[in-house]
């Protein structure tokens, strides 16, 4: 793995960063697990598994996953070694990822966890966040692995609370960003509603992180793509860059990121192919009404996304070919400084870090790779 | 050293009063004349963006460029707005709006001399002397 990263250093010395893994899919084996971490109350209310017959007696914490991919929804092999469901397992994912891939960190950015903010008890899910939050330090990020950090996630239904416990969890050495996840206003999280995440993320100099997927659990009132619900996994998964797409848009044009000239922000889980084509359109679009609609956008769409916006690789499969993807990204000058690797592990449509980097130019390995998630992400200083 | 400009006469001051614009034929060019705030402005009749005849449209105030959250009007009496693609642009040196697009209207001086209005501009000539006879 180290060869991908030395040969791209312009005097052909050794890059200074390693592979760093910019979002891994961790999650608990079983919702047991992260009860020591729940209120007492909300502990009881979801009840324990054989309360009553046949094993039955426990309510499921989360929110239903969304449409699911034919063979399941995580590569099949990544399972633990005693049954345990894919990425709840420390040894596993150090050998299947850190180890194998030659990953020097990696940022653990939870699984169907992510899509609690969209509980339609506004409290339930602010405490299931705060609890989830405080399995993933507590099990994950405490002395486990040193490879290992994490996204802190927001409990975004509850905004004024969401900060609070942006500045909680965020104080945290280990919490390197933060997670919108599951969409619990269902509104665009460019909306002066999110003010106080922003806020407090921009205070803790904590960048965001956008998931796909957190505008399909049932309870949101926003759908994942627009014009209806799709009939196949197949549609769902093609069209899934569309809700995110609206996300970054109202974020940049709401004027999130020049009320905060140092917030970042992250797309990830739906390639980066759709790039070009949201900012020519935006870009042209900002020239017509935004001077009336949006007189705070000193910058256009594409100037604001290559100064504060990063795009993960994963899912890079939906990519062309080598050569055309680097044709198709280059439109934008400094695209390789947007474009960070990200795996996606242990999802079904995961990639290799070795076969991501194959598919941008030798030139650009170095910032995909590494430096992008390095220069992004609030590691600690010690 | 650019070409000298020539002086064309449009009118007695008279033709154009406070808060009114006209589009008119000029040295070969359509060109609208626009009164505002007590200031003369004559500005090419083409939209930078897609050609259009940006002049068909009365000066108007814009929001001005503001903190996040906050819409500020403004400028009022200064601002051309396309009625095609509302692009917007400053009536006083034709430049966009927009920040970062260096696309802008062309515009003349215009003054009144001696109770007449007149636009300095290079005129197309052959056209001109079309317009000197009507």
């Amino acid at each position: 793995m180290s060869e991908l990263l030395t040969t791209s250093a312009p005097d052909g010395a050794p890059a200074a960063v390693g592979v760093v893994d910019a979002f891994v899919h961790h999650q608990w084996n079983t919702q047991l697990d992260f009860y020591e971490y729940l209120p007492d109350g909300w502990r009881e209310y979801l009840g324990r598994p054989g309360t009553i017959r046949g094993g039955r007696g426990m309510a499921a914490a989360l929110p239903k996953p969304d449409a699911l991919p034919p063979g399941g929804m995580w590569l099949s092999d990544s399972g633990a070694p005693d049954g345990g469901v894919p990425g709840s397992d420390l040894g596993t994912l150090r050998e299947q990822l850190l180890e194998r891939q030659g990953i020097s960190r990696a940022v653990l950015g939870f699984d169907g966890v992510m899509n609690a903010p969209t509980y339609p008890n506004p409290g339930y899910a602010h405490d299931v966040v705060r609890a989830a939050n405080d399995w993933t330090v507590g099990e994950w990020l405490s002395g486990q692995d040193d490879r290992l950090y994490g996204l802190g996630l927001v409990p975004n239904h509850l905004p004024e609370l969401a900060a609070a416990e942006i500045r909680r969890i965020g104080a945290h050495p280990r919490i390197v960003g933060l997670l919108m996840g599951g969409n619990g206003l269902s509104k665009f999280f460019g909306h002066p509603l999110y003010h106080p995440i922003y806020d407090a993320a921009a205070d803790m100099d904590l960048p965001i992180v956008i998931h796909v997927g957190g505008d399909s659990p049932p309870n949101t009132l926003s759908h994942a793509t627009a014009g209806g619900l799709p009939s196949t996994f197949a549609e769902h998964y093609a069209l899934r860059a569309q809700s995110v797409q609206s996300h970054l848009l109202s974020i940049m044009v709401q004027g999130v990121l020049e009320r905060h000239r140092n917030l970042r922000v992250m797309i990830v889980g739906a390639g980066v192919t759709w790039i070009p084509g949201l900012l020519w359109r935006s870009d042209s679009d900002f020239k017509q009404s935004a001077p009336r609609e949006a007189p705070w956008m000193k910058r256009s769409p594409s100037e604001q996304f290559l100064e504060q916006v990063r795009v993960s690789t994963y899912s890079n499969r939906t990519a062309p070919a080598a050569e055309a993807l680097r044709r198709c990204l280059s439109v934008f000058p400094g695209i390789e400084n947007v474009i960070t690797f990200a795996s996606g592990y242990p999802r079904w449509d995961a990639d290799l870090a070795e076969h991501v980097a194959g598919y941008f130019p030798v030139q650009w390995r170095e910032r995909v790779m590494g430096a992008n998630a390095q220069d992004f992400y609030r590691w600690p200083t010690s | 050293m650019p070409p000298a400009l020539d002086d064309v006469v449009i009118g007695p001051e008279s033709d154009f009063p406070e808060g009114t614009h006209r589009i008119m034929e000029v040295g070969g060019r359509s060109i609208g004349i626009y009164r505002s705030n007590g200031t003369l402005y004559a500005v090419q009749n083409v939209c930078a963006h897609a050609l259009a005849p940006i002049c068909v449209s009365p000066l108007t105030g814009t929001y001005l460029p503001s903190e996040p959250d906050v819409f500020t009007y403004g400028m009022e009496g200064l601002v051309l707005r396309c009625p095609w693609h509302t692009w917007e642009f400053d009536v006083r040196d034709g430049k966009s709006l927009f920040t970062g697009d260096q696309r802008r209207l062309k515009t003349f001086p215009i003054r009144v001399q001696d109770g007449s209005v007149v636009i300095s501009l290079r005129v197309r000539r052959k056209v001109a002397v079309q317009a000197a006879t009507e």
